[in-house]
């Protein structure tokens, strides 16, 4: 792996600190005299982008095509979850509710007109239009925002109906990476309609050249970019959404790089000599159990055996040949919240039999088909002390619909934390009792006084005192609570010819710094 | 004849809206939805409340009926409402896009399946009960049974891994381009004289239509056989042989009189080659309505997939209607005519 997971612990939280401490003006690279771009780059993926307005979905393959022409206030550094800044130069504090972004100087857009506050200022009030029906408005804690108006050409002041706490706290609440900066000129233009299709205009490494629905998108190299040009000439992202054929596709060498590639094809691409970034991913599977009353996990002394039951080391080594990282807490490796080493639970086969023989109910262990495997093999290490499960496999929308309507016995599920914040995970992996009232629960598990703290930890200041805080929430839900049995995070896999080279995966999936991917021919 | 085609298109739209009904009720039935899929496990710092603003904003919220109505309208205005996955892009706009490339790729598979469906019955038919009756059997056998998505990766790794002859997917060599003139590659690469393009879109469209052709060719050499068997063993077969006529003629006549049957099974397989793009195009990354149907159900992105089931049912209806006008014309012993004891 590129990166392990040690390496990334806490580094997120340190990044910021440091870069908002030094004003972050060298957190990234200045523009260098580069080479000519050279080349085209083919990348074989899932996915047709769908639209080019960055503002009107929530898919994150969306949101790749976008990133690679257009750069965002804030990003998630490859490999790991860090964010650090990448237009915004720093953010300061004004007061409780005023925070002051100020951005690069100099940074071009694909028209060539300067980077100013006034792109900032349209852009997030393009989002928070409600005309604009924007699905993307209220991510992080923006409808919290009060405003935002520039201050001058290069410093623009966001205004919060609410304490968003320190600015290391407060960006994950703007959502500041998550939104790709817009050209004022070209947007306000544009009907949404027309924002739909219209090529984009930003400030990334790429321009754009066509979009053919459902078959490709091509861009070239901005030789005007900020950070340098970059090393590829042209970009080709086609769309091949059976996982198969990519994989053809890169053994007839008429694609460059495929993603994302699944533990069934490794074997296979490694032996046809093809190079291969592995990361680890920023989702964790666990065995969701309802905790409901009649529910055999209602009783803590089940679920506490239950997390001793399962062999997930031999998951994934046998069934993920490596390929997966076993979790033994309810955060995962690299989100805010992960408490090196800890790890309450170890297997303990016989520690859960005399427990668990006792459970007799039949049980269903419900699953997608992706996770099958791993299933069957946790259901039969269950009935080797004398449960009844069996495994049922349902297809993404009947899974989603009868774990979050609680319908369920046991689930082997997923929890993403992408964006590696923990206190927006809390809520919606469905620990906060208010979810109760929602009816979108899953285990039925909610704890008051647990809430009370975990809202003390989005209020604190202090670095120090937040992190013991939440190292206490993460202990108690891992080992008194124990709604979850977490089990193993499975990696991010991309598969490439040995000619491309510098591509670093990231652990959210994305494919960030495409600009400094070079073709050896 | 007239009176036939009004009274079937009047069935047609009964048929219609009844797919409406049965499409747009069993969507909402299905578990999940659209905006559940789409937020997923979502940044938002409140998940539920920002699902249920969006839910509003696109007036999945109101009663099913109110939605059915607001559908029907849709239709009745010519339209299919806008993808909720895909930034608000209009179905009739996606539908237009990809059906030009199912109508070309299953028309060059259904003259890959007559191309060897043809020779093969009426060798078949023509040396009944030898081993070549016996091949053309297991050929038609074997085409009806392959599983189209093992068929299709298996060609993908002979013809474009290991001997590679032909790409192994897409409509054509990423760095081409076609001037949109009907929205089919081929023809269009041939209308605007794009030579080397038409090249690469053949080259692509051969795989898929090999493997949707080789599967429906086994059904046509079942029938085309049995048809040639029947005029084979009638007595005017037997006269023109005792005047002497040379066995390409024969075979002809033969042909002229089982084809109205084969003309109606090619007419009703039209609905199988559409659903078996649905593999096709996905094993084969070729951006027509089968993938654009799949796409959509995996997403449960509900304007799309009604839209396209509900045009998928007209063209289904329609080229039925086709192939019995082209059995009638073909065999003037069938009358066609509307109203109560029809019969085509």
């Amino acid at each position: 792996m590129t990166a392990s997971t040690t390496k990334r612990r806490g580094r997120r939280t340190r990044a910021i600190m440091a870069a908002l401490a030094l004003g972050t003006a060298l957190a990234l690279p200045p523009p260098a005299a580069d080479a000519e771009p050279s080349g085209t780059l083919t990348i074989g993926w899932q996915w047709d982008p769908g639209t080019m307005d960055p503002q009107m979905h929530r898919q994150r393959y969306t949101q790749i095509i976008s990133h690679a022409m257009r750069d965002k206030l804030y990003y998630q550094e490859p490999p790991g979850l860090a964010l650090v800044p990448m237009l915004a130069v720093s953010v300061t504090q004004v007061d409780d509710t005023n925070y002051d972004v100020r951005i690069r100087e100099g940074v071009k857009f694909h028209t060539g007109d300067e980077l100013t506050s006034e792109d900032l200022v349209f852009t997030f009030e393009r989002l928070w239009n409600p005309d604009n029906k924007s699905p993307r408005a209220s991510m992080g804690n923006m409808t919290q925002i009060e405003g935002v108006r520039a201050l001058d050409r290069y410093t623009v002041r966001w205004t919060t109906k609410i304490p968003f706490g320190p600015p290391e706290n407060a960006i994950l609440g703007f959502h500041f990476s998550g939104q790709e900066i817009l050209h004022k000129a070209t947007y306000e233009k544009l009907t949404l309609e027309e924002a739909r299709t219209a090529g984009p205009i930003g400030v990334g490494p790429f321009r754009f050249v066509e979009w053919l629905p459902d078959q490709r998108v091509v861009m070239e190299a901005f030789p005007d970019y900020w950070q340098g040009a970059p090393g590829v000439e042209r970009i080709i992202w086609r769309t091949i959404p059976e996982e198969a054929t990519r994989v053809a596709e890169l053994l007839a060498g008429s694609v460059d790089m495929i993603h994302p590639v699944t533990p069934d094809f490794v074997g296979q691409l490694r032996a046809a000599g093809m190079t291969l970034e592995i990361v680890p991913g920023s989702a964790m599977r666990m065995l969701m159990m309802n905790v409901r009353e009649g529910s055999p996990f209602a009783d803590p002394e089940v679920r506490r055996a239950m997390n001793m039951a399962v062999d997930k080391r031999a998951i994934t080594e046998f069934i993920y040949g490596g390929l997966a990282l076993p979790f033994d807490q309810i955060t995962g490796a690299g989100q805010d919240g992960y408490i090196e080493g800890y790890a309450p639970f170890s297997y303990d086969p016989e520690a859960a039999r005399a427990v668990l023989s006792k459970v007799t109910k039949p049980i269903e262990l419900f699953v997608q088909e992706q996770w099958q495997l791993a299933a069957e093999a946790i259901a039969e290490q269950l009935r080797g002390y004398g449960m009844n499960v069996i495994t049922v496999v349902l297809d993404n929308a009947s899974f989603t619909n009868s774990t979050e309507g609680g319908t369920f016995n046991l689930a082997l599920g997923g929890a993403g934390y992408g964006s590696g914040d923990f206190t927006g995970a809390y809520y919606n992996n469905h620990f906060e009792c208010v979810r109760m009232a929602t009816n979108r629960i899953r285990t039925g598990f909610c704890d008051e006084a647990l809430d009370a703290r975990m809202t003390a930890v989005r209020g604190e200041a202090d670095p120090v005192a937040r992190k013991a805080m939440l190292d206490a929430i993460v202990k108690d839900l891992t080992e008194v609570h124990m709604p979850w049995v977490p089990l193993f995070g499975e990696a991010e896999v991309w598969a490439m010819q040995p000619s491309v080279q510098g591509f670093r995966g990231s652990a959210a999936g994305q494919m960030f710094d495409l600009h400094k991917i070079t073709l050896a021919r | 004849m007239l009176r036939y085609i009004l009274h079937r298109v009047g069935q047609t739209l009964v048929v219609v809206l009844g797919v409406t009904v049965i499409i747009f009720f069993v969507l909402r039935v299905m578990p999940g939805d659209p905006v559940q899929l789409m937020f997923g496990e979502g940044d938002d710092a409140n998940l539920g409340e920002s699902r249920l603003r969006y839910e509003q904003q696109l007036g999945l919220d109101q009663p099913l009926p109110v939605q059915y109505v607001r559908f029907l309208g849709e239709i009745g205005r010519g339209e299919f409402g806008n993808s909720i996955v895909r930034g608000g892009e209009p179905v009739i706009e996606m539908v237009a896009r990809a059906l030009p490339i199912t109508v070309e790729l299953s028309l060059f598979a259904l003259f890959i399946a007559l191309a060897i469906a043809i020779p093969v019955a009426i060798l078949s038919a023509l040396k009944q009960n030898t081993l070549w009756d016996r091949g053309g059997t297991a050929f038609a056998l074997i085409g009806v049974s392959m599983p189209s998505f093992w068929q299709g990766l298996m060609l993908i790794v002979f013809l474009a891994v290991w001997v590679p002859i032909f790409p192994v997917s897409g409509v054509m060599d990423p760095r081409m381009s076609i001037v949109r003139i009907t929205g089919m590659p081929l023809t269009d690469a041939l209308l605007s004289g794009n030579w080397e393009a038409a090249w690469s879109v053949f080259r692509h469209m051969v795989l898929p239509a090999l493997t949707l052709g080789t599967g429906i060719s086994g059904q046509f050499v079942r029938v085309l056989r049995s048809s040639l068997l029947e005029v084979k063993h009638q007595d005017f077969i037997d006269a023109f042989r005792a005047r002497g006529l040379g066995e390409p003629t024969i075979v002809r006549h033969m042909l002229h009189n089982a084809l109205p049957t084969t003309a109606v099974i090619v007419g009703m397989r039209v609905g199988a080659l559409l659903s078996g793009t649905i593999v096709i195009e996905t094993v084969f990354a070729y951006p027509g309505m089968g993938l654009l149907l799949i796409t959509a159900i995996n997403a449960r992105d509900f304007p799309v997939v009604q839209g396209v089931v509900v045009l998928l049912t007209v063209l289904v209806i329609l080229s039925n209607l086709a192939a019995d006008i082209i059995h009638g014309v073909l065999d003037p012993r069938i009358k066609l005519s509307g109203g109560r004891g029809a019969s085509a």
